[in-house]
C-alpha cells in the first residue's frame, strides 16, 4: 500500500475573534491517495470552506492551525511562505466557490489563465497564450473568447474558467469547493463529469467539497462528512451511502427528495462554545443520556469505515428502531436514480 | 460604452446649462442696479438719472429678465464674456491670459500631493492596523484640519522671512513656484492619502485576492498586477472631485502668493465689484471643473472593462 | 450562526464586530471619547467665553501693540493693542456658531430632500439631483465666494453662502440611503398596513438614514468652520473688529516677520477646533462602519 498524497492529521483550526476562539475544524484527520477522489461532505458553516484554505495556508493571519498536514512527505505546516507559494497552483490547485468573485474583473479571462503559466512557468506571452487556448478548449470554452473579461460570462462558463485555472499547472492534488453550487441541474453534470474526467486523466487527486451528498456519490471514491468541524463519518463511497454508520449521515440521506424530504429540525452549534459531549446530539434521534456528556472520537469500525459515535462504538445502534429502512443499492444506483427521475 | 459616454455628455450639457443659469441669476439678484453700478464703474461719480437711464438702454437692462438671459446666453456661446467693468478688457482674454500660471500651480501641486499621498495611502493599507498605518491616518487627520491660507503663511515665515530660501510672492521662476506648490499640494494630500488607504483595502479584501494567491502569486504580483489596477478606478473618481478642491484651493494660495492666475483674478474683481468678471471667473471655472468631470468619467468607462465590454451572452 | 465560518474570514478581515455597528461601539474606542472631550472643551469657550478671557476681546490698548506672549497677555497683543488670547476664545463663539448654524440648516434641508426625491423617485428626484449636480458642478469656495462677494460681508451672507453649497452632500447621502432601504422587506411590510408616503418616509426611513447624516454633520461642521475661516481671510466673510480667526489672520500678515504670533495663535486655533470635530467624525464614522468612500462620495 503506497502513501497516501495527503494526510491531514488532527488538524486543529481556529479564529481568535472579538465573540471568542471559533474553532473552525477540530481533529481532522484524513487522507487521498494517489489518483483518489474524497468527497467532503457538511452544511454551510461546518467548515469545509476553512478547511480547503487551510490546506493552502490560505487562511488571514489571526487564523491558529495545530497538527499536521502531510503533503508528499512534507508537513505542509513547517514550510515557509516562500516554499508554500511554489506548491500553490503547481502541486495543489484549488477550485473556489464563487466564480464571479475569484476573479479579477478588469483582466481579462485569458489573461489571468496566461499569467499562471508565465509566472510559475517561466513562459512567453506567445507561448503562454497558445497554452491558454488549449486550456480553454479542454474545459469546454472557444479560445476566441480568451480576450473577453469576466463579466461578460454566464455562472457556468465562469465555472469552467475556474476549472482551467485550477488544472493549469496540472496539479496533483485539486480541491474543488463547492465547484457546481448555484448551477441548474443540467450544466452541473457537465461541469462535474467535466471536472471528474479531467482529474481521472492526469491520474491526479481530488478532494471534492459539496453539500450534496448524492452528487459525492456519483464521483467520489471516498466520502467524509463533516459535522459542526469535526469529521464525524469516513468510508468507501458506496458504503457511506448504502449503510450510513452516523446519525447525521442518516439524516442527510434522509432529508434528499427521494427519501421523504424529511428535514432535520434544529441549526447546526455554533462553533465559538460547541455543546457539550457529542455535537450532534441534540438533533439526533437516537441519542442516549451519555451522548450530552461524552465527546466520541473517531474510531475504526470497519476497514477503512470511520465513525465518531458512541452508539457505533458499543455496536448498539439498532436498525430497526431508525424512521425509515434504507436501501441496499450501491452508491452509483442509487445517485443515478436520482439524477435521471 | 457609448451609451454610457452619450449618457455623460447629455448630462453634463445640462449641468452647464444650468451653471449659466445660476450664475447668470445670481449677478441679476444681486443687490445694486446694474445699469448704476456699470455708469460707476464706467464713468465715474457724476452721471444725471437721464444718462443712467440711457445706459440702461443701451445695456438691454431694462428688458425682461429671460430676454436678458438668453441674449447673454448667445452671447456666451459665441464665446463673448462681455468687458470687465473695471479695466474695459474682453473678460475672456483676461482669464486666459491668467489661466497657464493657474494651470501651472495646479500641476505643480496636484504632483506633489501624489508624491507625498500615494506612497502614504498604499503603505498603510498594506500595513493595517501598525503603527505605520495609525500614525499616517493621524497625521492626515491633522493635515486635513490645517486651514490652506495658514499652512502657506507658515510655509512663508518659515522658509521666506526666517530661512531666506524662496521668495514669499511673485511670478516667474520655478524658485516661485516651490512655496504655493507645496501649500497647495501638501494640503490636498491629506484627504488623497485616506481615500488612496480606504480604496485599497476594499480591493485586498476581495475573494479574487485571495485567489490570487492560491495560484501561487507572491505578494508583490497580488498587489501590482490585481490589487493596484482596481483600487485605481476609485481613485480616478475621487481624482475628478480632487480638481475641483484644486481649483478652490487654489483661489486662497494664489491670494496667499500673489500668484497671477485665474483665482487671484477672481478675488480681485470681487473686491473692485467688477461684475461681468466676476461672472466670467466663475462661469469658466465652473465649466472647466464639469468638462474635467466629463473627461474623467470617459477614462473610466474606457479603463473599467465592465463598462468598455458589456455582455453578450 | 450557520455562516459563521464564512462570516469569520470578512469579519477578521474588516476587524468590524459581527452585530451591526451602533453609536455605542464610539464609546469604546478610547482615542475617539477623547475627541468628544475636545469638542467639550470648545463647548466651554463658548459657553463661558467672559469668565475665561482675561480681557475685553474688543477693547484697543494702543500703549500695547504688538505685544508678545506674557503673563498678562498669554497670546500677546495684536496692532490694535488687543489681547489676541481673549480674541482667540471669543472667536469660538463666533466660528462654532456658523457651524452649527450652517449644519443644522442644511442636514435638515438636504436630508429632507433627499428622503423626497429617495422615496418618490421619478420627476422630482430627476430635477432634484439635476439641481444637486449643478451645485456640485461649481468648486465649493467659487460658489461661496460668489454669493458672499454679491452679498457683501457679514454673518449673514458667510451663513447663506455656505448653506447654499453645502446642502447637496446631505440630499446625495440621504437619497442613496432612502434607494436602498425602499425595497426591504420591511418596508414593504409597512407600505402593505398604511401606505402613506410621509408616514413611512418618517417612521421607517428616516430613522435609519440618521447616523451616516451624524457623521456627515460632524465633519461638515469642522469643514464649513475652515470654509468660514477662508472666507473671512480673504475680507469676504466676518469683518474686523469682530475675533473671527481667519480675519485674524488676515490682519497678522503684515507683521509676519516681526510678530509672527498674531498669524500662529488664531489659526493653531482653527487647527485645534477643525481637529477635533474631524476626529469626533471619524470616530463616529468608524463605528458606524461606513467606508470613507461613501462619505467623501457625498460630498
Amino acid at each position: 500500500m503506497s502513501s497516501p498524497l495527503l494526510s491531514i492529521e488532527n488538524l486543529n483550526v481556529s479564529f481568535r475573534t472579538t465573540k471568542g476562539i471559533v474553532r473552525a475544524n477540530e481533529d481532522i484527520s484524513l487522507e487521498i491517495g494517489e489518483g483518489e477522489i474524497l468527497g467532503l461532505i457538511g452544511e454551510t458553516g461546518c467548515g469545509k470552506t476553512t478547511l480547503s484554505k487551510a490546506l493552502l495556508r490560505l487562511l488571514p493571519g489571526k487564523a491558529r492551525l495545530e497538527g499536521k498536514i502531510v503533503y508528499r512527505g512534507t508537513d505542509l505546516l513547517t514550510l515557509s511562505e516562500k516554499e508554500m507559494r511554489g506548491l500553490r497552483g503547481k502541486e495543489i490547485g484549488i477550485i473556489f466557490q464563487n466564480p464571479s468573485a475569484c476573479l479579477n474583473p478588469v483582466l481579462s479571462v485569458g489573461r489571468q489563465i496566461a499569467e499562471i503559466y508565465r509566472y510559475h512557468e517561466g513562459m512567453g506571452k506567445k507561448k503562454a497564450e497558445k497554452k491558454t487556448a488549449e486550456m480553454l478548449e479542454l474545459v469546454g470554452i472557444s479560445s476566441f473568447r480568451g480576450c473577453e473579461y469576466p463579466h461578460q460570462f454566464s455562472g457556468g462558463m465562469l465555472q469552467r474558467v475556474m476549472v482551467a485555472i485550477g488544472l493549469a499547472l496540472r496539479p496533483r492534488l485539486l480541491i474543488a469547493d463547492e465547484p457546481t453550487k448555484g448551477l441548474d441541474p443540467e450544466t452541473k453534470m457537465q461541469i462535474a463529469d467535466m471536472i471528474v474526467g479531467l482529474v481521472r486523466n492526469e491520474n491526479s487527486s481530488m478532494l471534492l467539497i459539496t453539500h450534496d451528498l448524492e452528487f459525492a456519490g456519483r464521483f467520489a471514491d471516498r466520502i467524509a462528512v463533516m459535522y459542526a468541524g469535526e469529521i464525524v463519518e469516513i468510508g468507501k463511497a458506496d458504503t457511506v451511502i448504502s449503510n450510513p454508520k452516523h446519525p447525521y449521515t442518516i439524516d442527510l440521506l434522509h432529508s434528499l427528495p427521494r427519501k421523504g424530504l424529511r428535514t432535520v429540525s434544529g441549526q447546526p452549534p455554533g462553533l465559538v462554545s460547541p455543546p457539550s459531549g457529542c455535537r450532534y446530539h441534540s438533533r439526533c434521534s437516537f441519542r442516549l443520556d451519555a451522548c450530552s456528556r461524552i465527546h466520541p472520537a473517531l474510531l475504526e469500525l470497519e476497514e477503512k469505515s470511520l465513525t465518531r459515535c458512541l452508539l457505533c462504538e458499543k455496536g448498539r445502534m439498532d436498525k430497526t428502531a431508525a424512521p425509515l429502512a434504507l436501501p441496499t443499492k450501491s452508491a452509483l444506483e442509487f445517485s443515478e436514480e436520482i439524477w435521471h427521475c | 460604452m457609448w451609451k454610457y459616454v452619450a449618457k455623460r455628455l447629455a448630462m453634463v450639457s445640462l449641468v452647464i446649462a444650468g451653471v449659466t443659469l445660476v450664475s447668470f441669476s445670481a449677478m441679476y439678484l444681486a443687490p445694486g442696479d446694474s445699469a448704476e453700478l456699470i455708469a460707476l464703474a464706467r464713468y465715474g461719480q457724476d452721471l444725471s438719472a437721464g444718462q443712467i437711464e440711457s445706459l440702461r438702454e443701451a445695456e438691454g437692462l431694462d428688458a425682461p429678465v429671460h430676454i436678458q438671459y438668453l441674449i447673454w446666453l448667445d452671447h456666451l456661446l459665441h464665446l463673448d464674456f462681455g468687458r470687465s467693468l473695471v479695466t474695459s478688457e474682453d473678460v475672456l482674454e483676461e482669464i486666459l491670459l491668467k489661466l497657464p500660471a493657474t494651470a501651472e500651480l495646479a500641476v505643480a501641486g496636484l504632483l506633489i500631493s501624489l508624491l507625498i499621498a500615494l506612497p502614504a495611502g498604499i503603505l498603510s493599507a498594506l500595513r493595517k492596523n501598525t503603527l505605520l498605518d495609525n500614525g499616517c491616518m493621524f497625521v492626515s487627520l491633522i493635515g486635513v484640519s490645517i486651514p490652506n491660507f495658514w499652512l502657506g503663511i507658515l510655509f512663508i515665515w518659515l522658509f521666506a522671512l526666517t530661512l531666506h530660501i524662496f521668495p514669499s510672492f511673485g511670478y516667474g521662476s520655478p524658485k516661485h513656484l516651490v512655496l504655493p506648490a507645496l501649500t497647495l499640494g501638501s494640503s490636498m494630500s491629506a484627504v488623497t492619502a485616506r481615500l488612496t488607504r480606504a480604496s485599497l483595502l476594499k480591493v485586498l479584501d476581495q475573494e479574487y485576492i485571495v485567489a490570487a494567491r492560491a495560484r501561487g502569486f507572491d505578494e508583490l504580483t497580488v498587489l501590482f498586477r490585481h490589487a493596484l489596477k482596481n483600487a485605481f478606478l476609485p481613485v480616478l473618481t475621487f481624482a475628478g472631485m480632487q480638481f475641483g478642491y484644486l481649483l478652490g484651493g487654489a483661489v486662497i494660495v494664489e491670494t496667499v502668493f500673489s500668484w497671477p492666475g485665474v483665482g487671484k483674478l477672481l478675488v480681485d474683481s470681487i473686491f473692485a465689484r467688477d461684475f461681468s468678471m466676476i461672472q466670467g471667473c466663475v462661469l469658466f471655472i465652473a465649466v472647466l471643473f464639469s468638462l474635467s468631470s466629463l473627461a474623467v468619467d470617459i477614462l473610466y468607462a474606457v479603463l473599467d472593462p465592465r463598462i468598455r465590454y458589456e455582455r453578450h451572452d | 450562526m450557520k455562516d459563521m465560518i464564512e462570516n469569520i474570514e470578512t469579519t477578521e478581515k474588516t476587524g468590524m464586530s459581527e452585530r451591526k455597528p451602533s453609536l455605542g461601539d464610539f464609546g469604546k474606542n478610547r482615542l475617539a471619547v477623547s475627541s468628544i472631550l475636545l469638542i467639550a472643551v470648545l463647548c466651554i469657550f463658548v459657553l463661558f467665553a467672559p469668565r475665561i478671557a482675561p480681557n475685553d476681546p474688543l477693547a484697543q490698548r494702543l500703549d500695547s501693540r504688538l505685544l508678545g506672549p506674557c503673563p498678562e497677555y498669554p497670546f500677546g497683543t495684536d496692532e490694535l493693542g488687543r489681547c489676541i488670547f481673549s480674541r482667540v476664545i471669543y472667536g469660538t463663539r463666533i466660528s462654532l456658531g456658523i457651524g452649527i448654524l450652517v449644519v443644522a440648516a442644511t442636514s435638515i434641508a438636504g436630508t429632507s430632500l433627499g428622503l423626497l426625491s429617495g422615496y418618490k423617485g421619478g420627476l422630482l428626484d430627476e430635477i432634484l439631483m439635476r439641481g444637486v449636480d449643478i451645485v456640485m458642478a461649481f468648486p465649493n469656495i467659487i460658489l461661496a465666494l460668489m454669493i458672499a462677494g454679491l452679498l457683501g460681508p457679514g454673518f449673514s451672507s458667510v451663513v447663506l453662502a455656505l448653506s447654499l453649497t453645502q446642502w447637496p452632500a446631505y440630499a446625495r447621502l440621504v437619497r442613496g440611503q432612502v434607494l436602498s432601504l425602499r425595497e426591504r422587506d420591511f418596508v414593504e411590510a409597512a407600505r402593505a398596513l398604511r401606505p402613506s408616503s410621509f408616514y413611512i418616509m418618517r417612521k421607517h426611513i428616516l430613522p435609519n438614514c440618521i447616523e451616516p447624516v451624524i457623521v456627515l454633520g460632524t465633519l461638515e461642521i469642522a469643514h464649513v468652520i475652515i470654509f468660514a475661516s477662508a472666507l473671512s481671510f480673504l475680507g469676504l466673510g466676518i469683518q474686523p473688529p469682530d475675533p473671527e480667526w481667519g480675519s485674524m489672520l488676515k490682519s497678522g500678515i503684515p507683521y509676519l516677520r516681526t510678530a509672527p504670533h498674531l498669524t500662529f495663535f488664531p489659526g493653531l486655533m482653527i487647527i485645534f477646533t477643525v481637529f477635533a470635530f474631524n476626529f469626533a467624525g471619524d470616530g463616529l464614522r468608524d463605528s458606524l462602519g461606513q467606508s470613507a468612500e461613501q462619505e467623501v462620495l457625498a460630498r
